[in-house]
């Protein structure tokens, strides 16, 4: 299975890849880690006529971490490069953890954090991540005009994301980690670097009584994207932190997802899953809880 | 611009230049313009990490990756890991000693990956080496012999490491 012909462009720079791409018109394509998207060209499920490497963008390729802990990362940065960057770890411990489950480490030494966002697998690590910490997806088109784009809006459907084919995905911003909070990350996948039948990410922030100030849950392999079950979240908010509110938690994401069904698992199995790894990642993120002061 | 394309690369310490279509990928470039037939193609889409080199030291899927992509750069396969008087790497001997392969389809694979593996992490865990190679398959199902040679190869390159010093 090889991949069909094409043209090959290396883009210099962000400015040379979007002046690029719309002069190629929609059959062309950005190529970054080519992890995903040359096993589809190999199978035959895309056929660009040209495609515009922008791996060796350096401009595509930075992270910066601010005083206040705010992340940014260049959509072509590696996914291995996140994995063991420290500055991101000081900050966001459970960026690098969760990259550290997507596929086997030599797929993450090509794989780019753009890429996987991009490709939009409602299985995949980044999407959850993205849509779990808040994070906001800048993009540039040819004719100059940037948009911000919140997670929550940038993922629509398996394999589908809100944007168009001459817009390039610039960086990726992930708001500080409120002070204090816990994070758990639990992914059940048949073998090590499998994709996920279910992964969740979790986060709690609990006032000086034991209550849940914040509680996010976010959950990849349940739908079409990764969700963030707007019931599950709100019955967390203003509880005891404890086992029984996160079995309680638990049973409502598995009750508010549409799982599907394949050879890997049933609906019901899907939704069992989901509801235990809801309550080891809630209980994580309470093991990783500081209280402030 | 073209479909097809000038590479230049460094393979196993010796420069090669060809005109190659762009949709070939670095394992194919190996393997039929450099007559390197110990990097193998199971799957060619990722999956198995037969085709797995080193590419400017880590390692890759040369499935997965365009020969015009790994332009000016540097790649190591399997045939470029002994010694230049021809005696066995580390990993080569310990594989060996634990037979470690049955057919040896999968074995330049598992050997490059566990290059990069071992040179991270030279004291692995079996849990740790267990999950460190879990992205390359063995069609004869010899893992339990591949997995005490990365353990048994560690300790050799250990040892190496420590004689040089
Ligand atoms: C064996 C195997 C196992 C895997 N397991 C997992 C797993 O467990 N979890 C997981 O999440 N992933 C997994 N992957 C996929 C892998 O993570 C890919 O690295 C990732 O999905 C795509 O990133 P990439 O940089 O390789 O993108 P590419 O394949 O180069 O591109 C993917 C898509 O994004 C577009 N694109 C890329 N960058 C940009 C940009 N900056 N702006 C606009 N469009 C862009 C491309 O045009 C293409 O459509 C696996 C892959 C393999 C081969
Ligand atoms: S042939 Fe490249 S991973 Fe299988
Ligand atoms: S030894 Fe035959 S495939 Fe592994």
């Amino acid at each position: 299975m090889k991949p069909p012909p094409f043209e090959y462009v290396r883009a210099e720079s962000i400015d040379d890849a979007l002046a690029t791409i719309s002069e190629l018109g929609d059959d062309a394509k950005f190529l970054a880690g080519g992890q995903s998207l040359v096993p589809l060209m190999a199978v035959r499920l895309s056929w660009p006529t040209h495609l515009v490497d922008i791996a060796g963008v350096a401009e595509l390729s930075r992270i910066a971490v601010t005083d206040s802990g705010v992340v940014t990362i260049g959509a072509a940065t590696l996914q291995r490069t996140v994995e063991r960057s420290a500055a991101i770890a000081a900050v966001c411990p459970v960026l690098p953890e969760a990259i550290s489950h997507i596929g086997h480490f030599p797929i993450r030494n090509r794989g780019t954090v753009g890429g996987s966002l991009v490709h939009g697998d409602p299985a995949s690590e980044l999407p959850l991540c993205a849509l779990a910490l808040d994070a906001q997806l800048r993009t540039r088109r040819a004719d100059g005009r940037e948009r911000v784009v919140d997670a929550r809006d940038f993922f629509v459907g398996p394999l589908m994301t809100d944007l168009e084919a001459d817009e390039l995905l610039l960086d990726v911003r992930i708001p500080a980690w409120p002070s204090g909070a816990g994070w758990g990350f639990q992914e059940f996948s048949r073998r090590s670097g499998d994709f996920a039948i279910i992964a969740v990410l979790t986060m709690l922030r609990l006032a000086p009584n034991g209550t849940v100030d914040e509680g996010r849950i976010a959950i990849a392999g349940a739908g079409p994207t990764p969700l963030r079950p707007p019931e599950a979240e709100a019955m967390l908010a203003g509880e005891r932190a404890g086992e029984t509110l996160f079995v309680r938690a638990g049973a409502q994401v598995a009750e508010s997802i549409e799982p599907h069904s394949d050879i890997h698992g049933s609906v019901r199995f899907r939704r069992q899953l989901a509801a235990s790894l809801t309550e080891r990642a809630l209980a994580d993120a309470h093991r990783r809880v500081q209280l402030d002061g | 611009m073209g479909d097809r394309v000038e590479v230049e690369l460094v393979v196993n310490g010796v420069r090669r230049r060809a005109t190659v279509e762009a949709r070939k990928t670095l394992a194919d470039f190996l393997r039929d313009d450099c007559r390197l037939t110990g990097t193998h193609l199971g799957c060619e889409h990722g999956v198995c990490g037969a085709c797995t080199v080193l590419l400017d030291g880590a390692a890759v899927r040369s499935c997965l990756v365009f020969a015009v992509q790994a332009s000016e750069r540097e790649v190591q396969t399997i045939e470029g890991i002994a010694a230049e008087d021809g005696s066995f790497h580390p990993l080569q001997e310990a594989m060996s000693e634990c037979n470690a392969f049955q057919c040896g389809f999968c074995t330049p694979g598992f050997l490059m990956t566990a290059l990069e593996f071992l040179r991270d992490n030279p004291d692995p865990s079996q849990a740790e080496i267990r999950a460190g190679m879990s992205g390359n398959l063995c069609r004869c199902t010899g893992y339990g012999s591949i997995l005490d040679g990365v353990h048994l190869a560690a300790a050799k390159l250990r040892d190496g490491a420590r004689g040089q010093s």
